[in-house]
């Protein structure tokens, strides 16, 4: 692997530099434009996902190239592992965007500062992604969580989102706090922030510096909390339920996965040599994560409060693949991640077409006879949950696939056992949906009541895009396998 | 995807194999309500399939090596499952065969399916079966092979019960269904044999090593005896051969691509995929070759008994699989492959022939036909004809050819009671096929004047297909006149000719087809040549057999000319005298009866009880009790799981000072 | 000298942010709020971080709490009398219980752990608006780029937060 160093590379910052241009017009665009134009602000800032998009895979060479370009006193790194998160987040990006436009319309929401807020997530995650620094790496994650609170208070006339935004808010202020604390501590005791610097000195000066230690224990928290990982999932599910469904759909893809790409990062660069320290915590987390978000999904009757428990699961999952860091591992976090951003990206589209204006109909009981009524967006509905339920031969099969083959092989047999009948638990209320939606005739009162679903030709698009991910995930993975290997490449 | 393009092998390969599966996804999801669209579609997609094959074959004609192209489909660490193409003569041929009877019937279907309600769904069905069907064709390993395998069953079982709301047609492909399935059941488990005991599943390595011995030989025998029961599911030998007739529930068209020419061949394909690993045995090869020669016998004389014309046909093939499975079990690689070859075009021939027959007289019964007047349609009668001819092995049609190779390879084999009972077949199958044609061309009361009332009264106990056929032939304006028994060609447009140019192109192959034989042989066996060598040798010393073949074969029509050709003739045949023997043979020789006993008694009255009771308590009431409980634990979480904010933040610290505990304990 | 400042000062900060959260009375509340802010800026000088002390009290005891005492104005809150209730009480105890077990623990791991990094000495002009300017401009460029990001997405998402009515730019 090649290794390119220089004080400062620009072009290891130009997705980040065109998002932000572009996030930048579409406030410009707000100001001062007519409001006809209003309806352009989301292909505007698809447009610059796109270009940021061609950017991460071109810039500074190719992703195949398999460079790792460090730049700005090694606060900034861009290695093919970054540039797969990235990847990640602008697709996530891009498809809520898309399946975004027709849902602001009907919810007479405001445009601009919506997609502006968006691509300054997409931004802070994406600094998340690269960064070989910890202040860096803490801006980063607050770019990303400040316009996350923001959107989930973003239909304000409704009280469950404000609610959400304020939990969302406050609980967050503390994880931030924790974070900045680790953060501290970890500068405390080995006196630099720089993520190899870090590894450098415990390799130095040995292990147990329980300073170093605590720091460690505050950073899994903070991470933990943006990932949702129980025991510090508590704000999910509110603010899943609250947010507005285009924004659950974005949360539950991209900060997530910008949260393990920071976990990773930070444990695997920087602190390998505690391996042994985190290993059975990271065992707990997992077990009782992928547990508790399945067995309290199974309650559920809010879809998109199942979904988030059923999100909390997934990073349960990852978590299991993470913690067998092996080389399968790490790949499939990366595969299961991607494949996961198509997947619920997906159902939340639906979702989203379907609720209604002011979200009413978000209930299984709503999904009724759907089959029948709307038999694309059925069928679409069956694949995503399918797929999250892990079922062949859909990207979340092979998916959980690799990840329990990975904790097989490095030897967490009980936890890949746990994993695989948490999986069956929760088939259950995927399935509930798909019987509701096929083996259930609609009580006519509701059906008279229903509102048409909104399928605005972008949001199809996005629902197209979706599948073709889900299931050429599942049908062709192993040439999705062959890039997601050269990513892990780049994280040794 | 610029791989793709820089070879244009593969780029056929890929456009051959996986156009059709396009076209299903399209007329499934955009054009199920544009019949003529759909169809359009899927014979686009299947004539460039065609001429994908047709490039293949000529582009890689003199390749002496097969080529192989692999990708790992799926990669989980040391396990690595391929998916490809794998193109030698016999793949080669048989992409060929599928891709001209695929496109032959889709176009012949355009006049016989024209009305159907379920027209674009049928289309969708064809697409579906030729991408199965090409790809297990080109399968370089096991595995693919079985899951186009599976994939070529559904389409058949969806095809059989095409007219869904007829009971019987569901219940066919029912059977249908399972019967392969059981087959397949022991397939799979002699995979997993393999994998176990050899660890690979691609077709070239499982060859070689089987001929280099490099697998111990009772894992050879054990694995290929249960891959041949595959063998016997799909191509319906006995014990599993009495599906085939049944599935005749379906279209015509069906019957002459899937249980005839290609799908129920693939059985006899896979035995010659794998010859050499087979031939690694000469314990399966025996069991094989009895099994072939029984279910020649028996299917043969259960033809005799009907008057059916589709399950004469039917009988005939399951009849001609098994010499098929006897010529590969003597020993002759290419003799089965070329009476494979053979088979397919003459056997759709006359499947095509028939359902002219049937399309135009609203009968499946022969005499039915006959007296209707089903000598006036010229063109299928003549056709028919030729393809009987071809089938009882007349000289100069390509039955000829591919069954006198067959009958070498017995009289080559040391035990010459297999060439007595190849002979008794061919005996009884020249005279079950003219027994056919004569009643049809000969019926027994001429009466061209009032065909009416039999046809209408046939009408009555049929159904509501034959109306829609009805409908068809009243929309296309085509003066479809059942009544005029005369100049039906000339009246029936577009219709008619969809459905006579096929016939006319499968008798041209027909009659030609046979002279090829020895440019086929090079092809097939090349370099291989002198590994099989002096197989089909039955030149120069074997003028006897020669002649005592098509002496059998003429004898049967003579016989069959004497009992319904004849002026005077009773038509009745010389079963009629023996009425046991007639209901043995028309029952089936009861196996279908006894499988019945059998699966009542073992595995209803045995197995099953047993499971179910299991099912009940054990898995069911289990899986209740998890469920109770995990709903149970669900509720009591959500109702920690308060909302409050104040309580979500205790619990974090909590949690944060559990995780310290963690670190620094 | 050194130390008994710290005590003091870090006394002085405890128990104004005690009787912060005490005390029913918004404004006074936020008078010790300043008050807490304004001994963690003496700490701050006891660390040499003067641009950090300055900084703190600047922003955090002037502009902040200015706007504090503004809202509460503003609003008019009223002094909330009542007692808090049973359960409620409880679960304040536990809080506290638990908090404190943390903060114990925490302290105590790093009391017990001795540094094994040896820091080095601190420049000469360490914690002086210079050092920290030409370190803010040169090496965490990047770092103090991505704030001055963040803290546009801040006010944007105040802006819409706080604005009036929802489509108030549309029209």
């Amino acid at each position: 692997m090649e290794q390119v160093m220089s004080t400062i590379n620009l072009s290891a910052i130009y997705p980040e530099i065109i998002l932000t241009c572009f996030s930048l017009l579409i406030l410009l665009m707000q100001s001062f434009s007519t409001p006809r134009f209003k309806e352009y602000y989301g292909y505007v800032s698809l447009v610059g996902v796109l270009a940021a998009l061609a950017f991460v895979v071109m810039e500074p060479s190719s992703f195949f190239a398999q460079t790792v370009v460090y730049s700005f006193n090694d606060m900034w790194v861009v290695d093919n592992y970054a540039r797969f998160f990235k990847l990640i987040f602008l697709l996530g990006t891009g498809l809520t965007i898309l399946i975004s436009m027709k849902y602001l319309e009907d919810e007479a929401m405001q445009y601009g500062e919506y997609f502006a807020l968006i691509l300054f997530a997409t931004i802070g995650m994406m600094i998340m992604a690269s960064a070989g620094e910890l202040i860096t790496l803490f801006l980063g994650l607050e770019l990303m969580s400040l316009s996350l609170y923001v959107l989930a208070g973003y239909t304000r006339v409704r009280m469950v989102s404000n609610e959400a935004a304020l939990k969302y808010f406050i609980l967050g202020s503390f994880a931030t706090g924790f974070l900045l604390y680790g953060i501290a501590l970890i500068y405390g005791s080995t006196g630099t922030t720089s993520i190899r610097a870090v590894a450098a000195s415990v390799g130095k000066y040995g292990l147990y510096s329980p300073g170093l230690v605590m720091g460690m224990a505050m950073l899994v928290v903070a991470f933990g909390f943006k990932a949702a990982l129980v025991p510090f999932h508590m704000w999910t599910p509110d603010v899943y339920e609250g947010a507005p469904a285009p924004i659950t759909a974005f949360m539950s893809a991209g900060p997530k996965a910008a949260a393990f790409a920071a976990f990773a990062r930070v444990f695997m660069e920087g602190l390998p040599a505690l391996q042994m320290e985190w290993t059975w915590l990271i065992w707990i987390m997992a077990a009782l994560t992928m547990t508790i978000g399945n067995v309290i999904a199974l309650v559920q009757d809010n879809i998109k409060r199942m979904l988030a428990y059923s999100s909390i699961a997934h990073a349960g999952y990852v978590l299991v693949a993470f913690l067998a860091a092996g080389e399968l591992g790490i790949s499939s976090v990366l595969y299961y991640l991607l494949t996961y951003t198509f997947m619920n990206i997906g159902a939340f589209a639906i979702i989203t077409a379907l609720s209604g204006r002011g979200e009413p109909r978000v209930f299984v009981r709503d999904y009724q006879g759907l089959g029948f009524q709307h038999p694309f967006a059925a069928v679409a509905m069956s694949l995503f949950l399918f797929s999250l339920a892990g079922i062949p031969p859909t990207g979340g099969f092979m998916g959980k696939f690799y990840i329990f083959s990975a904790a097989v092989k490095e030897g967490y047999i009980g936890l890949a056992v746990i994993g695989v009948v948490n999986s069956v638990v929760s088939v259950y209320y995927y399935l509930r949906v798909t019987v509701a939606m096929y083996m259930e005739e609609p009580s006519s009162v509701r059906e008279a009541e229903a509102a048409a679903p909104i399928f605005s030709p972008a949001l199809v698009i996005a629902i197209f895009i979706s599948a073709y991910g889900v299931l050429s995930l599942g049908l062709f993975p192993s040439s999705y396998v062959a890039i997601v290997k050269q990513s892990f490449l780049a994280l040794q | 995807m610029s791989w793709l393009f820089k070879d244009p092998v593969l780029l056929a390969a890929v456009l051959c194999t996986w156009l059709p599966f396009l076209s299903m996804a399209v007329i499934l999801i955009f054009t199920r309500h544009k019949p003529q669209l759909s169809s359009y579609i899927s014979i686009g997609a299947v004539s460039t399939s065609l001429i994908c094959a047709l490039y293949l074959l000529i582009k890689l004609v003199h390749v002496g090596e097969p080529v192989e192209y692999r990708t790992a489909w799926l990669i989980a660490d040391d396990i690595i499952i391929p998916f490809g193409y794998l193109f030698d003569p016999l793949s080669l041929l048989m992409l060929l065969i599928v891709a001209v009877i695929s496109f032959l019937v889709q176009v012949y279907s355009l006049g016989y399916m024209a009305g159907d309600p379920g027209f674009s769904r049928y289309y969708a069905f064809q697409s579906l079966f030729a991408w199965a069907m090409m790809d297990m064709v080109i399968a370089p390993g096991m595995l693919q092979l079985y899951i186009f395998w599976e994939l070529v069953g559904l389409a058949s079982y969806l095809l059989i019960g095409f007219y869904y709301e007829k009971w019987s047609a569901g219940q066919a492909g029912k059977k249908a269904f399972v019967m392969t399935r059981l087959g397949d059941i022991g397939f799979f488990l002699g995979l997993i044999l393999l994998v176990l005991g050899f660890g690979d599943l691609g077709i070239v390595a499982m060859n070689e090593a089987a001929q280099a011995q490099a697998i111990p030989s009772y894992l050879i025998t054990a694995s290929a005896l249960l891959i041949f029961c595959g063998v016997i599911g799909k191509s319906a030998q006995f014990p599993l051969l009495t599906w085939l007739p049944d599935a005749m529930e379906g279209p015509t068209p069906v019957s002459a691509l899937l249980h005839s020419a290609t799908m129920v061949a693939a059985g006899v394909y896979m035995f010659s995929r794998i010859f050499p690993f087979f031939a690694a045995s000469p314990t399966a090869m025996a069991i094989a070759l009895a099994i072939g020669t029984i279910t020649m016998l028996l299917s043969s004389t259960m033809a005799m008994a009907t008057y059916d014309i589709k399950q004469v046909w039917a009988y005939s093939t399951v009849s001609q699989l098994g010499f098929m499975v006897m010529g590969l079990a003597a020993g002759g690689y290419f003799a089965g492959v070329f009476h494979l070859t053979t088979h397919a075009g003459f056997k759709a021939l006359l499947f095509l022939c028939s359902g002219v027959f049937i399309h135009e007289y609203h009968s499946n019964d022969m005499r039915d036909i006959g007296k209707g007047g089903g000598r006036s349609l010229k063109i299928p009668m003549v056709c028919m004809t030729v393809g009987a001819l071809a089938l009882s092995g007349v000289f100069p049609f390509s039955g000829f050819f591919s069954k006198e190779a067959i009958m070498g390879v017995l009289a080559a084999y040391p035990n010459k009671i297999w060439l007595l009972a190849g002979l008794l077949g061919a005996l009884m199958t020249a005279y079950y096929s003219f027994r056919l044609i004569f009643m049809i061309l000969f019926p027994k009361k001429v009466d061209a004047t009032m065909p009416h009332d039999a046809v209408h009264y046939h009408q009555e106990k049929d159904d509501k297909i034959q109306i829609d056929h009805e409908e068809a032939a009243a929309g296309h304006g085509a003066a479809h006149g059942h009544g005029s028994s005369h100049g039906h060609e000339e009246g029936h447009g577009n219709v008619f000719w969809y459905m006579a140019w096929p016939l006319i192109i499968l008798t041209t192959i027909t009659l030609v087809l046979g002279f090829f034989q020895h440019s086929l042989e090079g092809f097939l066996l090349g370099h291989a040549a002198d590994a099989h060598g002096g197989e089909g040798g039955h030149g120069a010393g074997h003028y006897a057999l020669l002649i005592a073949a098509v002496s059998m074969g003429l004898a049967g029509i003579a016989w069959a000319y004497y009992e319904f050709g004849r002026k005077g003739a009773s038509q009745e045949g010389f079963l009629a005298r023996l009425p046991k023997t007639q209901a043995l043979f028309a029952n089936r020789w009861y196996i279908d009866r006894f499988l019945r006993r059998f699966l009542d008694r073992a595995i209803y009255g045995g197995l099953t009880n047993v499971f179910t009771r299991n099912d009940r308590r054990v898995i069911d009431g289990g899986i209740d009790g998890f469920c109770l409980f995990t709903i149970g634990s669900g509720r009591l979480f959500s109702f920690l799981q308060s909302g409050m904010l104040q309580y979500n933040l205790l619990v974090m610290v909590a949690a944060v000072g559990l995780v310290v505990l963690y670190f620094v304990v | 000298m050194q130390l008994l400042m710290f005590y003091l000062l870090g006394l002085g900060a405890v128990v104004a942010a005690l009787i912060m959260v005490t005390n029913k009375r918004p404004v006074r509340a936020a008078m010790s709020l300043i008050a807490t802010m304004s001994f963690l800026a003496g700490l701050y000088v006891l660390l040499d971080a003067h641009l950090i002390a300055a900084l703190q009290l600047i922003v955090y005891a002037g502009a902040i709490m200015v706007l504090f005492l503004f809202v509460i104005m503003l609003l008019n809150i009223e002094e909330k009398e009542g007692r808090l209730a049973g359960s409620a009480l409880l679960w304040q105890m536990i809080a506290i219980a638990v908090v404190g077990l943390v903060f114990v623990l925490m302290v105590s791991v790093v009391k017990l752990s001795d540094n094994v990094v040896p820091l080095g000495e601190a420049a000469a002009l360490f914690g002086t608006t210079r050092a920290v300017g030409k370190m803010l401009f040169t090496e965490y460029l990047l770092p103090f780029e991505i704030a001055s990001v963040l803290l546009l997405a801040a006010i944007v998402g105040a802006v819409i937060l706080a604005k009036r009515r929802i489509d108030d730019s549309d029209q």
